[in-house]
């Protein structure tokens, strides 16, 4: 579980100066946190993240450093418990909270007379994305194949693996030529793949390192709901709004095709616990607008953002019946569906022909292939 | 006084015997085919054929199976079954080129 947030800032007078920090009673070691601008600023002082394990203070540090050369140079540390690791909440997730906080400070900085009001409104921002960290520890299966597909690093290990099976010196070596950055803990990566059933790793005799080896692989796609579909068939919630519904959502699909741009969209809105309980609920019915049900702490404004980030997206759409009231329908599903890799099999063979794969990976592979097949 | 007697000839058991022989080759042929092969779905087979001549170190044939990009249409196509009409059959709903 994440233990907080504390922002520090570089100034050349007084150095190293904490900012602000969530919650209060989180301890801030000025050794720790000088620990911590080192590393970033042995790196060139560019703008950039760091990873610090802090044995004193029994924490690791996910830092992001805005740079030297930036305005006022600010170190965005999330706390951590030791054990913890940033790649369990998913890459993007923490560049968006970042990205937040730095425009939140950005604007502290050029409106100091509402600084009060900013810092509050700031200091909440920092509560909720520690509450939505916690969240993002207990994502679904689905939401977890989605964190796969939305994290760079880890739809790039999914592409490297759909190729063949690779050791795991092999696969950070292909994953970090491709990415042109290091990858410091190949196993936390690794984890949505292990919790997904999508990898199995295995030792080859002769081989000097675990193999990794892909047994599922999933697609990531809008379909018709299927529920909400049947009730419109069945003239539910009334008859007007439900061929209003059926005419909408075929004029969807008719122009509809998954492609990439549009899957990471739809991936990105599956990790959010929030949207993801509200897609959820709006697969079994439809709901009128007023009468949505409230997540714990959701004011009406919480509600309607989401509501509008799910209109914009094309996920719900809001109809009127006959009496002028208004229906969220859920108007694309937002799916991510394993499935058997059996195109592996051609792969395999073709490799082996060619001299790429050898042998006993093969063979391995195929073991691992069959087996998933009968599960 | 005349008597008769009737010099029965045994009954010919070997048709049936014959019979039963082939019924009986025929069922462990028969079992023994499914527990080694038919059991097993088509995929099965052809991994365990290719994993037969990988062992042996011997070429085999391309496999046909479904591609990544037809394994996704197909998936696709299926969960778009429910909003089909007869005259949206035609319409562009079948995806020919969904690509990753």
């Amino acid at each position: 579980m994440p233990k907080g947030f504390i922002i520090t800032k570089w100034t050349e007078d007084k150095g190293l100066v904490v900012q602000i920090k969530y919650p209060e009673s989180i301890s801030v070691d000025l050794d720790d946190m000088m620990r911590i601008f080192y590393a970033h600023i042995t790196g060139a002082g560019e703008a950039g993240n760091v990873f610090v394990r802090l044995e004193k203070a029994r924490s690791n540090v996910s830092s992001h450093f805005t740079g030297m050369e930036s305005d006022n140079p600010y170190m965005i540390n999330l706390m951590l418990e030791l054990g913890e690791y940033p790649e369990i909440y998913g890459e993007k997730i923490l560049e968006e909270i970042n990205q937040d906080i730095i425009n939140y400070l950005s604007q502290i900085d050029q409106n100091p007379e509402n600084a009060p009001d900013l810092v509050r409104d700031l200091v909440k921002y920092l509560k909720d994305s520690l509450f939505l960290l916690e969240r993002l520890e207990n994502l679904s299966k689905e939401q977890k194949l989605a964190q796969i597909y939305s994290g760079e690093k880890t739809r790039t290990i999914l592409d490297i693996l759909q190729e063949r099976a690779r050791s795991k010196r092999e696969l950070q070596g292909v994953l970090e030529q491709k990415l042109g950055r290091l990858i410091s803990n190949l196993d936390i990566v690794l984890d949505p793949f292990v919790k997904t059933d999508m990898i199995r790793q295995d030792w080859v005799e002769g081989s000097s390192d675990i193999l990794l080896f892909l047994k599922s692989d999933f697609a990531i796609m809008r379909i018709p709901p299927e529920k909400i579909v049947e009730l419109a068939k069945e003239n539910k919630p009334d008859p007007k709004i439900a061929e209003k519904y059926l005419e909408t959502a075929r004029n969807f699909f008719k122009d509809y095709e998954p492609n990439e741009e549009d899957n990471l969209k739809i991936a990105s809105i599956m990790i959010n616990p929030d949207i993801y309980d509200y897609i959820v609920l709006f697969r079994e019915k439809p709901y009128p607008l007023k009468k949505i049900p409230k997540g714990p702490g959701e004011s009406f404004e919480t509600i309607s953002a989401l509501m509008r980030r799910l209109e914009e997206n094309g996920i719900i759409t809001v109809l009127e019946d006959k009496t002028g009231m208004k229906w969220v329908f859920l108007l694309t599903d937002v799916i991510a569906e394993q499935f058997y890799p059996e195109y592996l099999i051609e792969k395999i063979r073709q490799d082996f022909v060619e001299g790429i794969l050898k042998k006993d990976i093969a063979i391995k592979h195929l073991d691992i292939l069959e087996n998933a097949y009968s599960k | 006084m005349v008597s008769y007697n009737f010099i029965r000839e045994g009954i010919d058991f070997s048709p049936l015997v014959i019979g039963l022989t082939i019924g009986l080759v025929g069922l462990v042929i028969g079992i023994g085919a499914y527990q080694l092969y038919f059991k097993y779905p088509p995929t099965v087979r052809k991994i365990r054929k290719l994993r037969k001549k990988i062992r042996k170190n011997k070429g085999s044939k391309t496999i046909t199976l479904n591609s990544y990009n037809e394994k996704i249409n197909n998936i696709y196509q299926h969960k778009t079954e429910s909003l089909k009409t007869p005259q949206s059959e035609s319409e562009i709903f079948q995806k020919d080129s969904i690509k990753k």
